[in-house]
């Protein structure tokens, strides 16, 4: 008996006893012709949000980035970054309620904690503008959400503007903000899912209008071609389908479309587009991969290339897509089971791939590509 | 019939409408109870004094850890989670200070598969299947027993078999006539009152107020940050009135408890406390349950009727809260009736028992959605026993039914269990095999976007294989363990960051030990216990997270507790050690929580009727987390003084 028990216990010493932990190390790149830092949100409440950056001249990926670079947290649950001129890069860090400013060397260089439930960002390189799903900007109250304008110079919120309810995507065209109101706390709150999109006077930060689609819970990144605007519908899963719309900012007409576009981005003509249904019967995630000419509304049902299109069908959860605006090149990420480290993916534009998928963080969800120093 | 049975007898009918036709196992079991039952009311009809039951029991069968009355005075704990920490195999999840919720996990098999009976009646949550141990107190208990698997006696209730784990929490049956009053202060502006009035041996009545600020200072000093603050919205107050009566084979037990909470959240970077997402929730639970025993020769019956009440209610709709505004009130109730009936025949005995359990939930959220339950189960035992050896098999079959706007959906569901022991002079060795099944809770099936209305129960399965050794003053006990959880049901946002779904997704796999020791000599006495495991996740060999540590589940815990009473000084010291934990699924993405240390002591000294105690919990001022970003207080004192007639 003893002896059972003590072979028996050595056994599960043994088996116990691999505890390499460490992860594997990604495929190594060669020479790139841009840098990204990849933006992972983690998860929330666990103040694990993380930058990763994949250097193009040693081609070496740096998880972790901001922590290493700085000697402190990022925060909690990263929600957009954006270049605001050749120095400056901002950070949206949702839940930490502060906008988070860095160098393109990665060192931190100030903060706004002005805007709480900060969402997503634009800018025209003097102001950077934040959706907001709080009421409170300051001293400020607002009914339903807000968009504030922060003075790149002083990093200080100098006006606000109330929108819809839950505003989440933002974008500038010719002075005038587009703003797509989600509504995405109708599940809880005693209003709707919003339907529409507010129009913002960049300068003064007064509401022009609101442009009414009838799509519900407009959430998701905005992209821009030209005059158009790409926007996501993420229906309120009964009876109104998700949607793409596409704006065309001259005239404030939209044309829709009858799929999704959770991640859209744009090379300044097209728009390419990733979507999810979810069947809420069945838990399993239908995907709608297309591009869509704003012009003339063609739509066709390819990504850079038929190998590019079929391997972001087969991932589990493709979390975003990125076209590089100096090389056009595509990157897309896969979130795979959202506990475990995402997956970064690299195509030319002309669909030849730039590096093996490389190994991220939990949840990399924004993509930022900066041309090689 | 089914009409006649005095105990039973409305309570089964409904079940048999509640049953679909093919189910002739579960007639079968209510047939026979049936007859038990009849069989028990034309005896009661002669009989004027009852008298109580004796259970047959192999105790030795399953693994059991037991803390009694005098041990559970001895520890320097508010509740019962902070008494099974001490246990071999429990994991307790707690969020921290006196309002944080406590949950317990057994083996790694989920707190949602643990089994939480007070007087042998289970307390249920159909809202989201977990017990939140902070509400329940200590002081009126008797003994809080932990099985794996379940108890191995014939009266068994079919609810009984149907947990992975079990927890008993006894209440204290009083022996004399007695007062007892008390009074504490503690820190973090903390203030405790309880009054306890004993009559004979036929009634207990126990009250209890608490209120604390719960504002203790945290710190997290890494690598990466310099943190420190106070929790903030940390508050807590409770009120609990609880009762017991006993008369023969009869007992009932009613519990009243209200409380008013804050929810502080994880402690994530801030520049200032400036905003802030503020949530409150006051919770109101009843409950009122009746049993009884008797046995006539051969035949023994036991039956129990409860009826409870809760309502929760939580609030975030403050103009200074960042974050979602809601305003949702639960209303649940649950009624249940169960009766078992064996057959003792030398040797063997056979058991047959059935539970009808009916709930309902009502959600005053943004809309009003209201939900019925029909949960039915059914088992049937069989004990065999000779010589030194016992053997017992039960098979349980649970029925669910579902009423969600006009639509019904049911599961249903055979598991089985086998134990086995074998008696060698001061040894006993023992096996069990167990499945289980876990059916989804309301919330997994019907909260707003969340709920899947589709999803499959999730199955556990365990093997155990054990050896017990006893002797006047010392007793020890070792098990080895694999437990495989299949069809988990997890939240995944399938549809953004911020739109969760309840699936069925992954498997994991547990091998472990548990080894406890208990020693008692004159006035000392001693208790040890330790757990090494190695908790897998199986979920997909293509995962990078495949076999890697399931996260919060550590690989070493040990716990000690040594308690001195001599003359009118009691003292105990008491120790925990937990290992490192993975919080992620992938465990080498990130750091792992640390491994503490946590040492707490206490000391009584009486001088009837008046005695003090003093305790100081976490004397080192160890800072450790059990979740992630949720801080457990560090160093806290607290001081009572008891008055007892």
């Amino acid at each position: 008996m003893k002896c059972g028990i003590l072979i028996l216990t050595l056994l599960l010493f043994l088996s116990a006893c691999n505890d390499d932990r460490s992860s594997e190390p990604s495929p190594a790149i060669g020479l790139l012709d841009e840098s990204l830092i990849i933006c992972n949100e983690g998860n929330w409440q666990s103040d694990n949000g993380q930058l990763s950056y994949l250097d193009a001249m040693t081609g070496e990926l740096t998880n972790k980035w901001f922590r290493s670079v700085n000697g402190f947290k990022l925060g909690d649950t990263p929600n957009d970054i954006i270049q605001i001129n050749d120095t400056l890069i901002a950070i949206s860090v949702n839940w930490s309620n502060i906008i988070q400013y860095i160098n393109p060397d990665g060192t931190a260089c100030g903060a706004t904690e002005n805007v709480p439930n900060n969402r997503r960002l634009c800018t025209d390189g003097q102001f950077l503008y934040v959706t907001s799903f709080a009421h409170i900007c300051g001293s400020q109250t607002y009914e339903k959400g807000y968009v504030a304008k922060i003075d790149v110079a002083s990093l200080r919120v100098v006006a606000s503007c109330g929108v819809g309810w839950e505003p989440d995507g933002i974008a500038l065209y010719d002075g005038r903000l587009y703003i797509a109101n989600s509504g995405g706390y109708a599940f809880s709150e005693s209003h709707d899912y919003e339907t529409s999109i507010s129009i913002v006077d960049a300068a003064t930060m007064t509401k022009i209008g609101d442009i009414m689609t009838d799509c519900p819970n407009l959430s998701g990144p905005i992209s821009r071609a030209g005059k158009f605007l790409c926007i996501n519908s993420n229906g309120n899963g009964s009876v109104a389908s998700p949607k793409t719309i596409i704006l065309n900012c001259e005239t404030d007409e939209f044309s829709l479309l009858d799929f999704p576009s959770n991640l859209n981005a744009s090379d300044g003509e097209l728009f390419y587009t990733i979507g999810s249904v979810v069947e809420n019967s069945t838990g399993e995630s239908r995907s709608h991969i297309h591009t869509i000419n704003p012009s003339t509304m063609e739509v066709g049902n390819e990504i850079c290339s038929p190998e590019v299109t079929s391997l972001i069908g087969s991932l589990e959860k493709p979390y975003d897509l990125y076209i590089s605006p100096y090389t056009g090149s595509f990157y897309f990420t896969n979130a795979r089971n959202f506990t475990s480290a995402g997956l970064l993916y690299g195509y030319s534009s002309m669909g030849e791939q730039l590096f093996e998928p490389q190994k991220l963080y939990i949840n990399p969800a924004h993509i930022l590509a900066l041309p090689r120093r | 019939m089914f009409l006649d049975s005095k105990y039973y007898g409305d309570a089964s009918s409904y079940a048999m409408l509640a049953f679909d036709r093919r189910h002739l196992f579960s007639l079968l079991i209510a047939s026979l109870i049936n007859l038990s039952s009849l069989f028990a009311q034309s005896s009661l009809s002669d009989t004027i004094a009852i008298s109580e039951v004796v259970v047959r029991s192999a105790r030795d069968v399953v693994s059991q850890q037991r803390l009694t009355h005098d041990a559970l005075r001895s520890l320097p704990s508010n509740n019962i989670a902070d008494a099974l920490k001490y246990m071999a195999g429990v994991q307790i999840k707690d969020y921290g200070g006196l309002g944080g919720q406590k949950t317990v996990n057994v083996r790694s098999l989920g707190s949602q598969h643990v089994g939480v009976y007070i007087d042998g009646v289970r307390i249920t949550n159909v809202q989201n299947g977990t017990v939140d141990l902070g509400k329940y107190s200590l002081s009126t208990l008797e003994s809080v027993s932990l099985y794996n698997a379940n108890k191995n006696e014939s009266l068994m209730m079919a609810s009984e078999y149907a947990s992975a784990s079990t927890i008993y929490l006894q209440s204290h049956r009083p022996d004399s006539s007695s007062c007892q009053l008390s009074a504490s202060v503690a820190s973090f502006n903390t203030y405790k009152a309880n009054a306890t009035i004993a009559y004979k041996r036929y009634a207990l009545l126990d009250c209890a107020f608490t209120t604390t600020k719960g504002d203790y200072p945290f710190e997290y000093h890494t690598q990466y940050e310099d943190t420190t603050g106070r929790r903030s919205n940390s508050d807590f107050k409770m009120c609990r009135i609880e009762g017991s009566a006993f008369l023969g084979g009869l007992s009932f037990h009613a519990y009243y408890y209200n409380s008013e909470r804050g929810l502080p959240g994880g402690i994530v970077r801030r520049l200032s406390g400036l905003y802030t997402d503020v949530g409150r929730e006051w919770d109101r639970n009843l409950f009122a349950q009746m049993a009884f025993r008797k046995r006539f020769d051969s035949i023994a019956l036991r039956s129990i009727v409860k009826y409870s009440n809760d309502y929760l209610h939580y609030r975030s709709d403050y103009d200074n809260n960042i974050a979602v505004h809601s305003n949702n009130k639960y209303r649940q109730q649950d009624l249940y009736g169960a009766v078992a009936s064996s057959y003792d025949n030398g040797n063997w005995s056979l058991s047959a028992s059935s539970d009808l359990r009916w709930s309902d939930l009502k959600c005053m959220a943004k809309t009003t959605n209201y939900i019925t339950r029909v949960d039915s189960k059914s088992s049937l035992a069989i004990f065999y026993s000779r010589g030194l050896m016992n053997f017992s098999s039960s098979a349980l079959f649970t029925y669910v039914a579902d009423h969600h706007e006009d639509e019904k959906t049911t599961m249903s569901h055979f598991a089985y269990n086998a134990l086995f022991s074998w008696r060698i002079n001061k040894w006993t060795l023992r096996s069990f095999y167990k499945s289980v099944f876990r059916v989804p809770t309301l919330n997994d099936l019907y909260y707003n976007i969340v709920g899947n209305s589709n999803l499959k129960p999730e199955y556990t399965k365990q093997l155990d294989v054990g050896a017990t050794y006893n002797s006047a003053w010392f007793d020890v006990q070792c098990d080895f363990y694999y437990n495989r959880i299949d069809n988990r049901i997890v939240a995944l946002p399938l549809k953004g960051s911020y739109q969760w779904t309840m699936l069925n997704y992954g498997r994991t796999r547990c091998l472990g030990v548990d080894i406890s020791a208990k020693m008692n000599y004159k006035w000392h006495s001693l208790f040890i216990s330790g757990t090494f495991q190695d908790d897998r996740n199986k979920t997909n060999p293509k995962e990078d997270a495949y076999n890697d540590y399931v996260a919060y589940s550590p690989r070493l815990s040990l716990s000690a507790i040594y308690s001195l009473q001599v003359r009118r000084l009691t003292a105990s010291l008491s120790h925990i050690f937990v290992d490192k934990r993975y919080w992620t699924t992938e465990n080498a993405i990130e750091e792992p929580l640390e491994a503490y240390n946590c040492t707490d002591v206490k000391v009584g000294f009486s001088l009837h009727p008046l005695s003090v105690e003093v305790e100081c919990q976490d004397i080192f001022d160890v800072r450790y987390e059990m979740i992630q970003r949720w801080p457990m207080p560090g160093r806290r004192f607290s001081a009572t003084l008891k008055f007892e007639l």
